[in-house]
């Protein structure tokens, strides 16, 4: 039966969704912007932080007024307390793309072949992830949530990589160390990104089956 | 599978107590006294019914004796003649006569021959002419009483005398109905104080029975209804009322057994043991009522002057006698029996069929 | 997101309640109540038992006259600018335009149809067009019609209960008043039955005030839009629901929403 509070849900539902799209934008946005070189694509990403905060915010605040007012149970309050921790995460998303668009601008000068290789790489797990947690959401798959889990340790391992072959660059001078920290920190950031992704697909499953696999880990 | 039944669970075992034993003695008690009420009323009715019921039955279609219950009381004429012994009612025996050309001695008792019309008539113009008036006083009484007055000693004291009415001997009601209606408002021996006599006489069982009834209304019936704009009489005359009405009605009955059963209230006021006509045989209609006095045979009046005139009943008027007893008991039991069951099931409480207050 | 509505404009107010004393004979069930109950929103009153919540909502439409010794000594309520307790105002009228549901369903023991015309015939409306449409649009408005639109005529008491409370809450409509007046409505309904009647007054705030007397916290945070809270006779709090259950500010109201009371 249809509730009048109902419409209130759906706009919960619909602005976690909204984090979920800002924050992918911001990711691909981010990673275009350090790779090539595009200033105006990184200041994009600084304008889209202002609503995704704001987003976190607003989330928050809704979900203490529904669970104060309307004393949702079972899989109504599964949604209010995963839609909250799920939008921590997703402003962390986009403060670390934030970050990675703020080194981008800092930093025009050309990257060595392998980090620009394996950063692409990086980005494109990364921004799987984000795309099958939108099917995931959509679908309440408990299946691909699973499968966005055990991708992140691709990112991982790509960053560890990354670290000994920019130090070899610095030593070898064909990388100024500022730049090298730089892009370490990039590296990481986007790395970050994936374990953030991996969060949301917990909180999702604990959604969906009402299990919390933070235990088991 | 079979196996031995073990010893009985101890558990639930009745237990062997001196309580066991009072509740089978209460309760043969409670059963004694019922049964020992219903084999007293069985006693006096089919006494009545076995001895009255040869008169009245009579082989032949309509298997009732119709002349008994449409005829006016005779002089009964008992005489022999050729050797046969008959008994026959006044216009009988005249045409008897008329047809053996004689004059035949006979031994005549008064009123023991004939019918009992003009008794049932006058019975049942009284009872329905009494408790109209008596329900109209009454209800509307009851109204003021349950309804509209406030709560003080002015009202219980009313209650109270109200209810002290009921305790009345029905004499003091026939003098009461003497001295007010027959002299004082000079409405002589007649229908019209009868009518007024008997009901204040069964007024108190009216207005108790009203008053109960009218209680009995939820007040959320009231309070719907005056939440809804309406007034208090309205509400009473829409809601209250009409749920109330089959109790009022019910509860009466009782009035009616008293109204029919009493025989000092209309001695003094109605009554007439003889009379050559009828209520209706008169020239005017308004004779009716009016203040030319029309008294009114009762059944039960009938019976008084039998035992008044004849110190030893003798058996034809014994007959008569039972006839009467067990026809005053057939108009009064039957028709109230009925007229309960009846009032129950056609006008009753709708409310008992549901489930209300249990979901 | 908290008010989602943040623009909406200060509502009327549609009873004024200043400073009343309340007696049943010696007994003093309400003092100095001061409360202003907004136009067309949902009002709850909420409170432990015999803290004068009833008494105070059956003074708005002066059922209380009907009880012995009860009278309000101090103060008045203005419905409309009148005050109500003038020797003047017509009490049948004030009641036509203030409507009652009770906490027991109270259906007359007539068919359904009658008892929606009732109110309609105690205003010596009689033309049956006038009724039927009455009767469809009350019902309707109740959420019953497609239920009972084939059984017009059978006995009210018939009904199940969420269904007889629901009528009785078409019955008070039909006479189309302003403010609605409900002495906990669902507290003898199940689950099924309590989020139909709640719908249905969620739907009916937009034409006419709701006053409703509530035991059930959730039901209060969930509906209303201003809630009361009475104890003692007093009134302890009042305002706009979410600032009443979120952040209180009286702690008699906390703990009593928090049901650590007593």
């Amino acid at each position: 039966m249809r509730r009048f509070f109902d419409p209130e849900l759906e706009s919960y539902r619909s602005q976690i969704v909204r984090m979920l799209l800002l924050t992918h934008q911001q990711l691909n946005l981010a990673s275009e912007a350090l790779l090539e070189h595009d200033t105006s694509k990184a200041n994009k990403v600084l304008e889209i932080e202002e609503e995704v905060d704001r987003l976190e915010i607003e989330i928050d605040q809704e979900a203490i007024r529904f669970l104060g007012l309307r004393a949702p149970i079972a899989s109504e309050l599964r949604l209010i307390m995963a839609g909250s921790r799920m939008s921590h995460e997703f402003e962390r998303i986009g403060d670390e793309a934030k970050k990675i668009a703020k080194r981008a601008v800092r930093n025009p000068g050309s990257f060595p072949e392998g980090f620009v290789n394996r950063f692409r790489e990086m980005h494109r797990v990364a921004d799987s992830m984000l795309e099958d947690l939108h099917k995931a959401i959509n679908n309440a798959s408990e299946s691909i949530a699973v499968d966005i889990i055990k991708r992140d340790i691709e990112i991982d391992l790509l960053n560890k990589e990354n670290y000994p072959l920019l130090m070899e660059k610095v030593e070898q001078s064909e990388l100024v160390i500022k730049t090298g920290f730089e892009l370490v920190a990039c590296s990481r950031a986007i790395e970050r990104i994936g374990d953030h992704a991996q969060n949301i697909a917990e909180i999702l499953i604990f959604f969906i089956t009402g299990q919390d696999i933070r235990i088991d880990d | 599978m079979t196996t031995e039944p073990q010893e009985a669970p101890t558990f639930f075992a009745a237990e062997k107590n001196p309580i066991r034993k009072i509740e089978s003695a209460v309760l043969l008690l409670f059963r004694l006294c019922t049964w020992s009420i219903l084999i007293a009323a069985a006693a006096v009715f089919l006494t009545i019914l076995i001895k009255g019921l040869p008169i009245i039955i009579s082989s032949q279609f309509p298997f009732i004796n119709t002349d008994f219950l449409t005829q006016s009381p005779e002089t009964l004429h008992v005489f022999e003649h050729k050797g046969i012994s008959y008994e026959l009612a006044d216009s009988d025996f005249r045409a008897f006569q008329e047809k053996t050309g004689k004059t035949i001695p006979s031994a005549t008792y008064a009123h023991s021959g004939g019918g009992l019309f003009p008794a049932i008539i006058g019975t049942l113009l009284l009872v329905i002419g009494s408790m109209f008036i008596a329900l109209v006083f009454g209800v509307l009484s009851a109204i003021y009483l349950s309804e509209y007055s406030k709560p003080g000693k002015l009202i219980d004291f009313i209650r109270l005398s109200i209810l002290n009415l009921a305790g009345v001997p029905s004499i003091v009601f026939g003098l009461f109905g003497f001295g007010l209606f027959v002299i004082g408002l000079n409405w002589n021996v007649s229908l019209l104080s009868g009518w007024f006599t008997l009901a204040f006489m069964v007024l108190p069982i009216i207005i108790t029975a009203s008053e109960e009834s009218l209680k009995s209304v939820p007040q959320g019936f009231r309070e719907g209804s005056l939440a809804l704009g309406g007034s208090k009489w309205k509400t009473i005359r829409r809601v209250v009322l009409p749920y109330a009405l089959p109790g009022i009605l019910t509860s009466s009955i009782l009035g009616v057994a008293r109204v029919a059963g009493e025989t000092a209230p209309i001695m003094f006021t109605a009554a007439y043991a003889v009379r050559d006509s009828l209520p209706w045989e008169i020239e005017r209609w308004s004779d009716f009522l009016s203040k030319v006095s029309w008294p009114c045979p009762t059944t039960f009046t009938s019976l008084v002057p039998k035992f008044l005139k004849t110190n030893t009943p003798n058996v034809c008027s014994m007959e008569q006698h039972w006839c009467c007893w067990s026809s005053c008991s057939r108009l009064l039991l039957f028709p109230c029996c009925y007229a309960d069951i009846f009032a129950r099931e056609t006008l009753g409480n709708p409310l008992q069929t549901y489930n209300y207050g249990l979901k | 997101m908290t008010d989602p509505n943040p623009n909406r404009p200060i509502p009327e107010t549609a009873v004024e309640v200043s400073s009343i004393d309340f007696y049943y004979g010696k007994t003093k069930a309400l003092d100095d109540i001061t409360l202003d109950i907004p136009k067309n929103q949902i009002t709850s009153l909420i409170g432990p038992s015999g803290c004068g919540k009833t008494t105070f909502i059956r003074c708005l439409n002066r059922m209380n006259d009907l009880i012995e010794g009860a009278q309000l000594t101090r103060g008045t309520i203005r419905i409309s600018g009148v005050d109500i307790y003038d020797k003047r105002v017509d009490v049948i009228e004030l009641r036509k335009k203030v409507g009652m549901v009770f906490q027991k369903s109270n259906p007359f023991p007539m068919s359904i149809y009658e008892n929606i015309a009732y109110g309609l015939r105690m205003q010596s409306i009689r033309k049956k067009t006038i009724i039927d449409e009455a009767v469809e649009r009350s019902l309707r408005n109740a959420a019953l019609w497609n239920e009972v639109k084939d059984r017009l005529h059978s006995n009210a008491l018939g009904l199940s209960g969420g269904q007889q409370q629901r009528l009785c809450i078409a019955r008070a409509l039909a006479i189309e008043p302003t403010i609605m007046l409900m002495d906990e409505p669902c507290s003898a309904l199940d689950p099924i039955a309590t989020a139909r009647v709640e719908e249905l007054l969620f739907n009916l705030k937009e034409n006419y005030t709701i006053v409703i007397v509530t035991h059930s916290m959730q039901q209060a945070a969930r509906l209303s839009d201003h809630t009361a809270f009475f104890y003692l006779g007093k009134l302890e709090e009042f305002g706009d629901t979410s600032k009443l259950f979120m952040n209180p500010g009286n702690p008699q109201t906390e703990a009593y929403i928090s049901g650590r009371f007593g």
